[in-house]
């Protein structure tokens, strides 16, 4: 085969195919405008339903858009929804690093917010600075040996891991189901399957202007550190402006966001999210188990040889990823609902799973994407019929788009003609 | 008859009207695999196809339309998957998470205006004189038209995929893409194809949930159905008679789970009493797939019996990326 015969043919028509080659380097421009323009394909494909369902597609999205964005508080809901995507998405972008495939992290969430409700319900008259680091500790526990067992099934038998984390699901949603109409239901609920509300010293306390001093000391800290760094340390002017300039930017938003969220109903989980992806970021990029999971991922056979263990590696990632789903349990409990109810996760633990493939694994990307989807899920409640369809629906399709769109991020078309 | 006869005669007939639509499922996704396409599109291929059905029904006034619809909307989703996964070579496990996930959404959108309507249904068709045999009468044969399709699908799957020269092409493409590719045989499209055919098998056993087993649309009807059965097609290592003897057996677990709650709990030891909630109870199919795949992951040690080789492994022909 000569060197133009790279890729394979899509068409097998005479005289004339279409061909994919893969492309010897990636174009920057590219890799930011197909998941845009598959967005944007995606959203003109969800148009057909919509219209099924008797909706004018332009008139719906621009409503969509209004709930989401349109306001202040619209944008605060969104990022309430965007927050347990974050942490679930979070959790599932490390275990798909390494190929495995949790989607179990619904019913990891579900098992988080039944750990940290335990602690909750058994220490009813703990002070809240020991009783929310306790609630925090026991949704990652929970979730983390929720995934656990998927994990050691995996490592030790071989049993499919898809498979055994999403029966779990159903699993863990029935035990909820079974708590919220048995032993923890609200006795004054009047038979509704919900249970009784946490006392406040157990919910996470919102985003308010209490938070200023705090921040504004925490950023006199930060700044004396990072200006060390840029007198003393850096090797460069470039690395001197980029900490610089991220500085800035992390002193802007912070504060800002404060302005912005005080007295609405976003509260610590998001402040937890975004510290959980520095973490996550730092991990992956800077540490040894980082860079064991990535090796891990690309190639499994290269890992053993270099001594990696795939058993402890494959149960460890399990066990973080549920952790992170159980925290987004627990905080949708501590800081959005305040009692579990029957379902109280509209599907947050297998949108997770998109949020971390269209952000192609990246902890800041899944921040990003959770925002976006977190608007999808706001935004649907502005159509009539089944609003929690619709979102679901809009990522799938937003999902699908971005699978193919990837494919020509990676391999260039070429029309031929003549065979 | 004793009581005890009775009641075994009642949850095996029961099983295998249960475990009918698990077991079109399994048995798509077992022609799916064979060829080396994994599609764990299942769950959302069954749950159009429920919805195609009771909307075909509906529109047509037959329960035959209403299967056949949602038969090839069964199909329709499948060459999604198929699309993805064989001409643009996508990663099969992400596309298939893709299509359950839409399918479910999508049903659940386009269904809102159709739940609890009723629709034709396929009724009960006793087979003359079978049907009047002791035990295998009411076990086998005083069922729909769907349980018997799927009776006279079993032998058919079987032969076709291990005796038939079709099947062989489909057990090589599956098997060894590219010494079925290097003996002519055209493997894009034997995948295609039978990607289609689990697709169109998912769409029925939707159909036979819908239109059968439990008539009406509900949203999110298959409750896991379908992850059930890509759960049994392991668990069957790939052979359409353990599949059945799989998706009968879970459709007895859910006929006996139904059937345990509702005797008296009153005098019995706490432990009992909550383990016999319906809530409890419900977990037990779901448990019980986690511990038929350990079962079956020990004997696939043992009896060295495994996946297709290139199951989720697209292929290419020209091999020029590393």
């Amino acid at each position: 085969m000569e060197g133009s015969t790279r890729g394979w043919s899509l068409t097998g028509l005479r005289g004339f195919s279409i061909r994919l080659e893969p492309r010897l380097e990636v174009r920057r421009g590219l890799r930011y405008a197909v998941p845009v323009s598959s967005l944007v394909i995606a959203l003109i494909l969800g148009m057909v339903p919509m219209r099924m369902q008797g909706v004018n597609p332009i008139i719906g999205y621009r409503d969509m858009v209004v709930l989401a964005f349109g306001s202040a508080y619209g944008i605060s809901e969104t990022i309430m929804k965007a927050i347990p995507l974050m942490l679930a998405g979070l959790g599932v972008a490390l275990a798909f690093r390494m190929l495995v495939w949790n989607i179990g992290a619904e019913g990891q969430l579900y098992m988080g917010a039944f750990a940290s409700c335990l602690v909750a319900y058994t220490l009813p008259d703990a002070p809240a600075w020991a009783l929310l680091p306790a609630m925090l500790a026991a949704g990652f526990v929970g979730g983390a040996l929720w995934g656990a067992i998927p994990g050691a099934l995996k490592a030790f038998l071989g049993v499919n891991e898809i498979i055994t984390s999403l029966m779990l699901n159903y699993v863990a949603i029935q035990w909820i189901n079974y708590l919220v109409i048995g032993p923890w239901q609200d006795p004054t609920s009047l038979g509704f399957p919900r249970t009784t509300r946490l006392s406040p010293s157990a919910t996470l306390p919102t985003i308010t202007e209490a938070w200023y001093l705090p921040t504004v000391a925490f950023l006199v800290i930060g700044g004396v550190v990072v200006l060390y760094w840029i007198v003393r340390r850096a090797h460069s002017n470039r690395e001197r402006l980029k900490a610089g300039i991220g500085f800035l930017c992390l002193a802007v938003l912070s504060l800002g966001s404060i302005w912005f969220l005080n007295g609405r109903r976003v509260h610590l989980g998001l402040v937890l999210s975004l510290a959980a992806a520095a973490v996550l970021s730092l991990l992956l990029s800077r540490t040894r188990w980082g860079f064991e999971i990535r090796v891990i991922g690309e190639n499994a056979r290269a890992a053993r040889y270099a001594g990696m263990s795939l058993k402890r590696n494959i149960i460890l990632v399990m066990m973080v990823s549920g952790g992170l789903a159980g925290l987004a349990g627990m905080s949708e409990i501590a800081g959005n609902l305040h009692l579990i109810k029957r379902m109280f996760s509209p599907g947050y633990g297998y949108t997770a799973i998109i949020v971390a493939w269209l952000a192609k694994l990246n902890p800041w990307g899944v921040i990003l994407v959770s925002l976006l989807l977190g608007g999808l899920y706001r935004g649907s409640d502005a159509i009539p019929g089944a609003p929690k369809a619709l979102g679901m629906m809009l990522q799938a399709v937003i999902f699908f788009v971005l699978i193919g769109g990837d494919v020509l991020v990676r391999y260039r078309v070429r029309w031929e003609r003549g065979t | 008859m004793t009581e005890l006869a009775a009641f075994v005669v009642i949850i095996l007939s029961a099983g295998i009207a249960a475990g009918t639509p698990i077991l079109y499922g399994a048995l798509g996704e077992i022609f799916a695999e064979r060829s080396g396409i994994l599609n764990l599109g299942v769950e959302g291929m069954m749950l159009v196809g429920a919805l195609a059905g009771i909307v075909g029904g509906l529109a047509t006034g037959s329960a035959v339309f209403g299967a056949l619809a949602a038969m090839a909307a069964g199909g329709l989703l499948s060459l999604i998957h198929a699309f993805i996964s064989i001409t643009l070579r996508g990663d099969q496990v992400v596309s298939g998470l893709a299509l359950t996930i839409f399918g479910t959404g999508l049903s659940a959108f386009l269904g809102f205006p159709y739940v609890n309507v009723p629709a034709p249904k396929f009724s009960a068709l006793p087979i003359p004189l079978l049907e009047s045999v002791p035990f295998i009468g009411p076990i086998f044969f005083q069922h729909d038209a769907t349980v018997y399709l799927a009776f006279v699908l079993l032998p058919i799957s079987w032969f076709w995929i291990g005796k038939t020269r079709p099947g062989l092409h489909l057990r090589a493409v599956g098997e060894n893409p590219e010494a079925a590719d290097a003996l002519g045989v055209n493997v894009a499209v034997i995948r295609y194809v039978y990607t289609v055919v689990g697709g169109v098998l998912c769409g029925l056993g939707g159909a036979a949930l819908s239109l059968a087993y439990t008539p009406g649309w509900i949203e999110n009807m298959t409750a896991g159905w379908g992850w059930i059965a890509v759960g049994l097609v392991i668990f069957a290592a790939w052979n359409p008679w353990r599949a059945a003897f799989g998706a009968y057996l879970f459709g007895a677990i859910s006929r006996v789970v139904f059937d345990v709650q509702m005797l008296p709990t009153a005098g019995l030891p706490q432990l009992v009493k909550v383990l016999l909630t319906p809530e409890i109870l419900r977990m037990m199919p779901y448990a019980a797939v986690i511990l038929i795949l350990i079962f079956a992951s020990r004997e696939a040690v043992r009896r060295r019996v495994g996946a297709p080789a290139a199951l989720g492994r697209p292929y290419t022909r020209e091999e020029a990326e590393a």
